[in-house]
């Protein structure tokens, strides 16, 4: 609602909304758009951007679900650094994952990676590579 | 080619007219449908854009116009020159860039523009400050996705 000042000049009382009209929220981007975006985040950064609002949360999904090619995950010979290959981007993500340090994949499936630690049986650590 | 039939003019929606080389506009995909279907003459009213930004798009088409198709060395430069474009542009300039860029159908200035926005957000926060975008999750809701990718949430 619009307020009236003493000098009688219609002002509108909250600030944010004044801030507001000069900064537009991204939320209110098409999906299409929205994709495009959160296409272009980095690996993690994609993860997260899942976690800003609900609106992209859907457009993170449904880049999720477009259908890719695989990755390629090649195994640290040493310390603790794993690097994924993006082939449809040609770009390669280095994760530090020291959990999963000394590990050998048994098994993958449906985005899961199923992994072994050499050093015990018993131990399975497993990842969920989500896009 | 007279030297008229190779210039356009390009209308913004308050109304600032900027006359380039036709070279330059057909970059805009939307403009080059119009172009081949003779439905506009001379003259393109774009009602979805303003002139600042207007003014910017041409920039980048103009630099595009002349560089693309050239060797090693010319896309190395427009790289950069593409990195400094949009290295200073504020958040609200980014997004009418982006709406532009979709309208105009450069496909080009769209991933640029995207990945400008990529490039300047990392953390949830920046995520909420600088896009501007309330977050709408009930706590146990945003737990939840936190949990399903723990390691992105971890720093």
């Amino acid at each position: 609602m619009p307020n009236v000042d003493a000098e009688g000049k219609i002002f509108f009382k909250s600030k944010k909304q004044s801030t507001e009209a000069e900064k537009p929220s991204f939320a209110d981007l098409p999906l299409c758009l929205l994709e495009v975006i959160i296409s272009q985040l980095v690996f993690k950064d994609n993860i997260r951007a899942s976690a800003v609002c609900k609106t992209w949360r859907e457009a993170g999904l449904y880049v999720c679900l477009v259908d890719k090619p695989p990755w390629l995950m090649y195994l640290p010979k040493r310390g603790n650094l794993f690097e994924l290959y993006d082939p449809l981007q040609q770009k390669m993500y280095r994760l530090d994952l020291p959990e999963l340090a000394k590990s050998t994949v048994c098994y993958s499936r449906d985005r899961w990676l199923l992994m072994r630690k050499t050093t015990s049986c018993h131990i399975f650590g497993r990842v969920k590579l989500c896009c | 080619m007279s030297k008229s039939e190779k210039k356009i003019v390009l209308k913004s929606l308050d109304n600032e007219a900027f006359e380039v080389e036709k070279a330059v506009a057909l970059q805009s995909q939307t403009i080059w449908v119009m172009c081949e279907d003779k439905c506009v003459g001379n003259e393109i009213p774009l009602e979805n854009v303003t002139g600042q930004i207007l003014a910017k798009v041409i920039d980048y088409c103009k630099k595009h116009a002349v560089v693309d198709g050239d060797g090693d060395e010319s896309s190395e430069e427009l790289k950069n020159w593409d990195t400094e474009f949009t290295k200073n542009m504020d958040q609200s300039t980014l997004f009418n860039m982006i709406l532009a860029a979709n309208y105009l159908n450069i496909k080009s200035l769209l991933n640029l523009t995207c990945q400008a926005v990529a490039d300047k957000t990392k953390t949830i926060d920046e995520f909420h400050t600088f896009l501007n975008i309330e977050n709408n999750f009930t706590p146990e809701e945003e737990a939840q996705i936190c949990q399903e990718n723990l390691w992105a949430f971890d720093d």
